[in-house]
């Protein structure tokens, strides 16, 4: 966790509006979005360069899956869950035991998941 | 006569049930008269007949007397012992013609056969299909004329009641071969095995073989089960081994669906069906069965599968896209009246987007007819008020919601602050594709020109962020809002991918 300050987060939507609505609810519950990624490259790139306490992985990223920044998160020993309208299936093997909020959520839900995340 | 009569009747030399019933019957009002008066030919052929353990019958004289032997009698059944020395016509009425012909043949002096000659018969209190052998030979009195007949008879009932059966067990065989034949050329059986449990050993058609990706030589001998069991794909052996487990114990109906993973072949989806025969004991001993080929059914259930999982999850994020638009237009309204006008025109829209991706079946949708779904749902066909001019671009369908959605808000905005709130005012939309340094770009420009004069708003409202996010989703896009006093333009450059 950032000292003094809200926590950051890393978010990766690909639906324009639906990363807006994450945006607003992160910030009311006090939350910093240090940036939003729609495409898998973008998430990348970000996830290596970026400093944030905490990151929100949609799992269909027009047509690519998130999986690599997942991976990539694990490394740098990153917190993460994954967001997706799918279920279950939506996960590979390796990702199984990941956390997943399954689209639509509350506020209240993306709370939860959030400071389950960050323990 | 009476010495002699004491005398016949002392000489009778026969034991047996008709002996005494022929020795005792008063034969004297007959053709044949007393039976010590009897001609020798006639006391000869009687001697034959009682001796003889095969069924025989005597018919003499004018009158057609008759007589059997206790073989005989056995055949007659319930119509024993009225029958001896009964008028032959009247012994057997339903078979009159039949001795009439016999007769005729006989007093011509000569002998007759038949072979299974069925004959309708009462005996035993019911009527009855007996089949015959018969073989009639004339018997002649003292002066060599024909006077009678003496029949063999042997019944074939049984042998031919057995062989009826075994005909139409055979005729069934036959049918049920001509069924399996079919069955096997319509291509839906494509292949027979039977196993011998205690040798372990399949014996299987060629079309089985093949299907494991054996030779028919391979399998000629039988093979173990473990061999076949090697080439099924390794996710299914375990249920498949314990599917067989249970028929083999239990006896009852084998029906197992698995994948056949022939080395170096593609899997083959089949569903086999079989029963193990079990002996008195309980224990195995041919368990035999057919595969059917249900590969093709298999990958459309599984396309199905795929098509259900994939529709909701368009579903969840469609809702979830809604859940967002609900929750823009209600948070930032002034009114609940606003919010709701707001909050439908956006569904319109999202909903007219959709429209355009269902015609190509969500695969991808032209730009232009994106554009003009905006353009008409924001004026009347042909006022003019929209110009739309590029060449045909494909879009992602995720890329045309985006679009469609930040038409949808610029349109919005030109009704309430810019073009299309004027009478004159109209829009432009261009596209194009340019090659930069950077790679190939889509080139959009939204301008409106004739409006009301345009200022800057205070701050970004929800609108502009979409339109910004929206036309922005891909790497290395470039959004531009341009509040210019002569009418508002919107330039993107768009690193859509496939350009």
């Amino acid at each position: 966790m950032h000292s003094g300050n809200s926590p950051r987060v890393l978010l990766v939507e690909d639906e324009p509006l639906v990363g807006m609505m994450i945006e607003d609810m992160l910030e009311h519950l006090g939350y910093q979005v240090v940036a939003v990624a729609p495409r898998l490259q973008l998430a990348l790139e970000l996830a290596a360069q970026l400093q944030f306490d905490l990151a929100m992985l949609d799992i269909n990223l027009a047509g690519e899956t998130s999986f690599p920044v997942a991976d990539l998160l694990r490394q740098r020993g990153i917190p993460f869950f994954f967001v997706s309208g799918y279920g279950s299936p939506g996960l590979d093997h390796s990702h199984t035991y990941a956390r997943l909020l399954r689209k639509p959520f509350a506020p209240r839900d993306l709370q939860r998941m959030l400071a389950d995340a960050l323990g | 006569m009476k010495t002699a009569a004491a005398m016949a009747i002392a000489t009778w030399p026969h034991r047996g049930e008709m002996a005494q019933l022929i020795h005792r019957h008063d034969w004297s009002n007959t053709s044949l008269g007393a039976l010590e008066t009897w001609p020798p030919s006639l006391r000869a052929s009687v001697d034959i007949m009682l001796g003889s353990p095969l069924p025989m019958a005597i018919t003499w004289g004018t009158d057609l007397r008759f007589l059997y032997n206790d073989a005989y009698a056995m055949f007659a059944g319930t119509r024993h012992p009225q029958l001896l020395g009964m008028n032959l016509l009247e012994a057997w009425p339903e078979v009159v013609e039949l001795n009439q012909e016999i007769m005729a043949a006989v007093m011509a002096g000569q002998s007759l056969s038949f072979r299974e000659l069925p004959l309708d018969l009462y005996r035993d209190g019911r009527h009855q299909t007996a089949w015959l052998n018969l073989d009639y030979s004339p018997l002649r009195d003292a002066q060599s004329q024909p006077c009678g007949w003496l029949a063999i008879l042997t019944d074939i009932t049984s042998q031919v009641l057995a062989q009826r059966a075994h005909k139409a067990a055979e005729e069934a065989y036959r049918r049920a071969k001509e069924q399996m034949d079919l069955a096997l050329a319509s291509g839906a059986v494509i292949g027979t095995w039977i196993w011998d449990v205690p040798a372990d050993k399949v014996t299987a058609d060629h079309r089985f073989a093949r299907a494991f990706g054996f030779s028919v030589d391979e399998v000629k001998g039988g093979l173990p089960i473990a061999r076949y069991l090697e080439r099924i794909h390794v996710d299914d052996r375990a249920d498949l081994r314990a599917s067989i487990q249970q028929a083999i114990t239990y006896g009852t109906p084998f029906r197992h669906e698995y994948r056949i993973q022939p080395p170096g072949g593609d899997y083959l989806w089949i569903d086999s069906a079989g029963r193990c025969e079990l002996d008195a004991h309980g224990q195995p001993l041919r368990f035999p069965g057919v595969i059917i080929d249900i590969h093709e059914r298999k990958l459309a259930e599984q396309q199905q599968r795929t098509l259900i999982h994939e529709l909701n999850h368009r579903v969840k994020n469609t809702l979830a896209i809604v859940q967002s638009i609900a929750m823009q237009s209600f948070l930032h309204a002034s009114s609940v009246e606003n919010a709701t006008e707001v909050f439908n025109a956006r569904l319109i829209a999202l909903s007219r987007a959709h429209d355009v991706l269902t015609h190509t079946h969500w695969q991808s949708a032209l730009l232009q007819d994106i554009v003009r779904q905006t353009a008409s749902a924001h004026a009347p066909p042909n006022s003019h008020r929209f110009r739309l001019e590029g060449p045909p671009v494909r879009v992602s369908p995720q890329d045309a919601l985006s679009f469609a959605m930040a038409f949808h808000e610029l349109a919005t905005n030109a009704v309430k602050y810019g073009a299309l709130g004027s009478e004159n005012g109209s829009v432009d939309i261009r596209w194009s594709i340019e090659a930069l340094p950077q790679g190939k770009r889509l080139r959009l420009c939204w301008s409106e020109q004739n409006g009301p004069t345009v200022a800057s708003p205070q701050h970004e409202g929800f609108g502009s962020r979409l339109i910004r996010r929206s036309l922005s989703a891909h790497a290395d896009s470039e959004v531009t809002l341009d509040y210019r006093p002569s009418g508002f333009v919107c330039t993107a450059l768009i690193a859509l991918p496939g350009l």
